[in-house]
């Protein structure tokens, strides 16, 4: 079978000049895109294609980080505004292409129109909207699924070293209590240099943190184990020797 | 009216409603209530348009499929939108809280040494007649008058950013009083009043008398 050319439709062929031409508009521009460097005219220009709720999250962290080290956190309006075009980038502007462009394409076909320059032009907005429109979408799944794994495990390791750092607190202040107890004499329910003797009180003993327990009392040393209330595997033990100094910290199960 | 010219509408549309939502509505000093009024009024836009742009001739199987997929990606970056506002201002608060345990720490530290140091060298003194509390402790700490702050006086921060003040608010015979503050470091009450009469910051005081350290953490 003879396959039979069309010399009218010669200009649509894919090595036409026109394409040639459109092609390397297309390759240019790309590289125009890439090589210019944006980012150093406006630095948050790469962040338009970025999720705009991702890039509050980092901003929220950044505040957050901010605050810690005692400044008062600044939103700067160039990442809002940034922040918002992404948005409306994203979620609008791809969106309308992509939908508005295929009906219209639609429409042309369901009545018959010919393909002319203006139904490419169509086209190409059907791909670049698309384009923007499936890259949301991909990049929505994936950030959405990796947010939900990561979450899970930053609140159960954020869980395990807050009760870590209260019973290290709780620890600080039985240590305390325990050489105050080694200075008083006797008289006023003292050690008089020793912790033997030296108990804890109820409060003390067991709290939402997790329970202390006094390991050892020597007139020299006091030991003591917290044991978390949350898995009894995690627990800390520390010593305090004669003039009230703490000995290295040792962790057990998640604490370590 | 041409196609061109209803993109163009359309478009203008899609991006004012949210800029305004964005920068009208929402507010100055809390970027997601913005950002969820813009995502707000952005997914009510994509439900408008696209309830008006799958109109027949698109088939009914299409439409079906075009609206399924809608709500499944909406549900799913919905459920991904809020997941990343609840995490990062879980992280922020957490920073703030280890912040809050670290200043409680020190504090416990500050407060106690000085003042157990002063025990110890008290009931430590030999024979019988021996110094008041207050001399021991005006001895070991010389500049440590009603008043004055005695953290890192030795060593002073060479930046001068030093946040942390133990200040001496009693001394006699047989009392010696310290208050310890922080001055970004936020404690649990908002409405407290610290010493330095700012409000809501970290603060303990410790009183040490014959009997002992009895210590506070007031906030």
């Amino acid at each position: 079978m003879n396959q039979k050319t069309d010399p009218n439709n010669a200009s649509t062929s894919e090595f036409s000049p026109k394409f040639l031409r459109w092609i390397s508009i297309t390759t240019l521009g790309t590289l125009l895109i890439v090589l210019v460097p944006v980012h150093r005219i406006y630095p948050y220009s790469f962040n338009i294609f970025h999720n705009p709720a991702f890039q509050a999250m980092g901003l929220t962290i950044s505040m957050g980080l901010s605050e810690f080290s005692g400044h008062i956190p600044y939103i700067n309006p160039k990442e809002l505004f940034t922040m918002i075009t992404a948005l409306v980038i994203l979620y609008i502007v791809g969106p309308v292409l992509w939908l508005y462009s295929w009906r219209v394409l639609k429409l042309k076909k369901a009545a018959g129109t010919p393909i002319t320059s203006i139904a490419r032009g169509w086209s190409l907005l059907f791909i670049i909207g698309g384009a923007i429109t499936f890259r949301t979408v991909f990049f929505e799944l994936i950030s959405t699924t990796s947010n939900r794994i990561v979450s899970a495990h930053l609140y159960k390791a954020q869980d395990v070293q807050r009760t870590k750092d209260r019973l290290i607190n709780d620890l600080y202040q039985v240590s305390f209590e325990a050489y105050d107890y080694r200075i008083l004499p006797k008289s006023l329910s003292g050690g008089n240099g020793s912790y033997e003797g030296f108990f804890l009180s109820p409060q003390q003993a067991k709290n939402d943190n997790g329970e202390i327990l006094i390991v050892e009392a020597r007139p020299q040393m006091i030991t003591f184990l917290a044991v978390s209330s949350k898995n009894i595997v995690n627990t800390i033990m520390v010593s305090v020797d004669s003039i009230g100094r703490t000995s290295p910290w040792t962790y057990s199960g998640d604490y370590k | 009216m041409n196609a061109s010219l209803k993109l163009i509408l359309w478009l203008l549309a899609g991006v004012l409603l949210p800029l305004a939502a964005f920068y009208l509505l929402g507010s100055a000093n809390d970027h997601w209530a913005s950002l969820n009024i813009a995502g707000a009024v952005s997914l009510i836009f994509l439900i408008v348009i696209l309830g008006y742009f799958m109109r027949p001739p698109f088939s009914i199987k299409t439409r079906i499929i075009t609206w399924t997929a809608f709500v499944l990606v909406a549900a799913v970056g919905i459920i991904g939108w809020r997941g990343m506002e609840d995490l990062s201002k879980y992280q922020r608060r957490t920073l703030m809280e280890i912040h809050t345990m670290i200043t409680n720490g020190i504090l416990q530290d500050e407060l106690y040494t000085p003042l157990q140091k002063t025990l110890a060298a008290y009931y430590g003194q030999p024979g019988k007649k021996k110094e008041t509390l207050g001399h021991v402790f005006q001895r070991l700490y010389p500049s440590g008058k009603i008043g004055e702050n005695i953290h890192n006086v030795h060593q002073p921060d060479p930046k001068g950013d030093d946040s942390l003040r133990v200040v001496v608010t009693t001394v006699s015979d047989n009392e010696i009083g310290l208050v310890g503050y922080h001055y970004y470091s936020r404690g649990r009450n908002k409405e407290f009043k610290n010493y330095n009469g700012r409000f809501g910051f970290v603060q303990a005081k410790a009183v040490l008398t014959e009997k002992g350290v009895r210590y506070e953490s007031e906030n």
